[in-house]
């Protein structure tokens, strides 16, 4: 393991300091790439105990006694012996890294603004279905300011020295600071790292002091958001303008022991709930079931983590647990459901995984169903119902008004075939809503603050309960209309104004509004793989006629297309008809599978007449060659 | 499709009368055209089908017990009259020995797939069956081949 013995890292203080004072610069990972053998280590698999002296942004340490005092910095106190620059790369933190593959489509980020009716999936992977936040007008910092609640710092937080020094004063990454990789995220073992406290500080513009917050080693008073955009935070106060204080730190002094060190506790292996800030799912609705009725992924009840199939080394590159995930490591196919549960090869059955025989099941199944398709997820019903998520509602944050009808609308499990392996695999699922322009065949986006004003033209202003609950708009085709011509008519705008929305796209042709289908408005899906049911809950445990039946959600579980806005009926559609593979062959699929108990019966009588009368024959022709043989 | 036992019955010159007859013919013509239309779809729909299950497939499992009924009456209708000789009054040696393999064929067909509907194999058996029933669908062609150019000779030689 690799430690920072704070004793030593005192005694270097001042040549590190000169060393770091240069480099250490905001969003500057490559200043701390250091060579291995420079890191303290213990490689032992006891943890090490992280008695650590706390730095800020500049490399200076920490005294609490100091006036003003600054807030730690994850960057400066954990690099001292992790390399930030290596980590700084991993898949949590790497999305706008343009050398980095996008891999397997996952969950996007949805910018929901209510007014508008938008509800654009944004990802800065090149996922398809998915929109740049540049698209959509988002900066980097604005990107954080709004996704920054469910970020572990980094990636776009954390812009490189370039970027910083041509971002504008309006960008206020001088006066929020950077919001660093926070290491305690994913590595607090305590209980006391609160992420909805930072999730509060990034609200308030609060990036770098943030982590320190969210660990509990300070109280933050103070809100960057209330200072301007020219703000200086290393200059003195000014008296003309005695308001105009950065946020002010005062840390718990119970935290410091004698020698100015604080105990961290931390764990290598992420806890679970640390995961499940960022990474939980909750089914809405009606008949949604109460939490306490859920029994849990069967990994994590067999006592694994998630951390035990979603590995990473230093690098942070974890495995995302997918057959054909290229973008992990060497280990990366080992740590899969194949990998773990078939005996393919000296991973099979490792953590005590059992070999499913899966009896009776038609090896067809394993070509056209991914494992997850009859093992993950709640059980299919025939109404697919909405979910809520961490990423898009917030989740882990405290609100009151969180309702089921929040948008974006999520639903699951929807069985769509995998872009990637062509096999049929339950999917999240979220309809398109934006504003945008058409030209020639592709539509992009437009800039959210275009919208806006063109929405305040064309639409009536939102109620305010109605603002505060977050509700999702239905439009009537003339406000539709009115916005179409209120954004034709601003010059900013190049292009055919359209609405993507209910997955069709709607524009003015020959006065009136038209809809059609199009390939930006399809829904954006990615899997689902948790959690995992055990064995005899999976699908096809209770027969055939779990999926061949008129109750097969597989096929014939409806997906609602969200609401109508006049143009678009309330169709639902069947799982076969967003596969685009044909209902009637699916319903043809049924007799037989009715009747497999007669067709059995049928069979074997026969492959007994058959075998009988051979066996008749046989004996005669044996008993007469017999009888040649003895005269 | 003439359907060649029913040639074959004809082989010694007195061509087979009766329901059971009439029987033994409707049962060789479904299994010749059940027969081909199964390998079509069988080996053809790894070339044509894109959906799980798709019509091909469908149109295979439709079929089969069709097969196996029009089989085992074949060989219910068929056997005694296959069991004699051509001096004791059966067809000749080519046609009973297609007959027969026909039948045999057509049994280790059945048995390579029919325990797979049973929940008492599981993925690596279930496996082998399918490969199984696949080589014996190509033993079972080969012999309803057989089957039909005996029946085609023993038809020629009734007409010179």
């Amino acid at each position: 393991m690799i430690v920072g013995s704070s004793a030593r890292v005192a005694s270097l203080l001042p040549v590190l300091s000169a060393l770091l004072a240069g480099a250490m610069f905001v969003g500057a990972p490559q200043a701390f790439a250091q060579s291995g053998p420079d890191l303290l280590r213990t490689d032992s698999r006891t943890p090490f105990v992280h008695r650590l002296t706390l730095y800020d942004e500049n490399g200076t340490a920490i005294d609490p006694s100091d006036e003003p005092v600054r807030p730690y910095s994850p960057r400066a106190t954990c690099s001292k012996c992790h390399d930030y620059s290596i980590i700084s790369h991993g898949l949590h933190f790497n999305a706008n890294d343009p050398a980095m593959a996008a891999g397997r489509p996952g969950e996007p980020w949805i910018f929901v603004d209510p007014a508008t009716g938008t509800a654009a999936p944004l990802s800065y992977r090149a996922w398809p279905g998915v929109h740049p936040p540049a698209a959509l007008g988002l900066t980097a910092w604005q990107f954080t300011l709004h996704f920054g609640r469910h970020l572990p710092g980094g990636g776009p937080g954390q812009p490189d020295p370039v970027a910083l020094r041509e971002s504008k004063p309006e960008h206020r990454w001088s006066v929020s600071g950077a919001l660093e990789i926070d290491c305690l995220t994913c590595h607090a073992a305590s209980g006391s790292y609160d992420m909805s406290e930072a999730a509060r500080q990034i609200e308030r513009q609060n990036f770098r002091w943030a982590p320190t917050a969210a660990a509990g080693l300070a109280v933050v008073r103070g809100e960057a958001r209330r200072l301007p955009d020219n703000f200086d935070p290393d200059a003195p106060p000014n008296p003309d303008r005695p308001g105009q204080q950065p946020p002010k730190v005062f840390y718990d002094a119970a935290r410091f022991d004698a020698d100015g060190r604080v105990f961290f506790d931390l764990v290598r292996k992420p806890p679970l709930e640390r995961c499940y800030y960022c990474h939980t799912n909750q089914q809405v609705g009606q008949d949604a079931p109460p939490a306490w009725h859920h029994d849990g992924d069967v990994h994590i009840r067999a006592g694994m983590q998630c951390s035990d199939c979603h590995r990473n080394g230093i690098d942070h590159n974890m495995a995302r647990g997918f057959e054909g995930d290229t973008a992990g490591h060497e280990l990366a196919p080992a740590l899969t459901c194949v990998g773990c549960h078939m005996d393919t090869g000296p991973s099979g059955g490792r953590f005590g995984a059992p070999i499913p025989e899966h009896y009776g099941l038609p090896p067809v199944h394993f070509e056209r169903l991914s494992c997850t398709a009859c093992h993950s997820g709640p059980w299919p019903e025939m109404d697919t119902p909405r979910w809520l998520t961490s990423m898009a509602h917030s989740l882990g944050t405290t609100s009151r008004t969180r309702g089921p009808h929040q948008p974006p609308a999520i639903v699951a499990p929807v069985f769509a075939r995998s872009e990637t392996s062509g096999k049929i695999e339950p999917h999240k699922q979220t309809w398109p809503a934006y504003w945008g322009v058409k030209s020639g065949e592709g539509v992009s986006p437009l800039p959210i603050e275009v919208v806006r004003k063109a929405a305040k033209k064309a639409l009536p202003p939102v109620a305010a309960k109605e603002a505060e609950r977050d509700v999702e708009r239905a439009f009537t085709d003339e406000q539709i209309l009115a916005m179409l011509d209120a954004l034709a008519a601003d010059k900013s705008v190049s292009g055919t104004p359209v609405y993507i929305r209910y997955g069709r796209l709607h524009e003015k042709l020959d006065g009136g509004l038209h809809s059609s289908e199009h390939a930006a408005a399809v829904p954006y899906r990615w899997s689902l793989a948790h959690d995992v049911r055990p064995a005899r809950q999976a699908l096809g445990a209770r027969g055939c006629g779990d999926c061949h039946s008129e109750q097969g959600a597989i096929y014939f579980g409806r997906v609602v297309v969200d609401t109508p806005v006049g143009v678009a009926g309330p169709q639902p559609l069947t799982m076969v008809a967003l596969r685009g593979d044909s209902e009637r062959l699916a319903r043809s699929w049924i007799f037989p599978f009715e009747n497999r108990t007669a067709f059995k019966f049928v069979g074997f009588a026969c492959v007994m007449i058959l075998a009988a009368t051979l066996w008749v024959h046989l004996a005669a022709a044996l008993r007469a060659w017999l009888g040649r043989i003895a005269r | 499709m003439t359907a060649p036992s029913a040639t074959s019955a004809t082989a010694t010159g007195r061509p087979a009368r009766g329901a059971a007859a009439s029987g033994y013919r409707f049962c060789a013509a479904v299994v010749v055209l059940c027969a081909l239309a199964n390998a079509a779809t069988g080996f053809g729909r790894s070339f044509v089908d894109r959906e799980s299950g798709g019509w091909m497939l469908l149109a295979h499992v439709y079929l089969a017990p069709l097969l196996m009924i029009a089989l085992t009456g074949l060989a219910v209708l068929g056997a005694g009259r296959h069991a004699r000789t051509k001096a004791e009054g059966g067809p000749p040696a080519l046609c009973r020995f297609a007959y027969w393999f026909v039948l045999v064929a057509g049994l280790a067909l059945m048995l390579a797939i029919l325990p797979a509907m049973l929940p008492f194999f599981g993925y690596s058996a279930l496996s082998l069956m399918v490969e199984l029933h696949e080589k014996a669908g190509i033993v079972f062609l080969v012999a309803i081949g057989l089957w039909i150019l005996a029946g085609i000779r023993a038809g020629r030689s009734t007409r010179t």
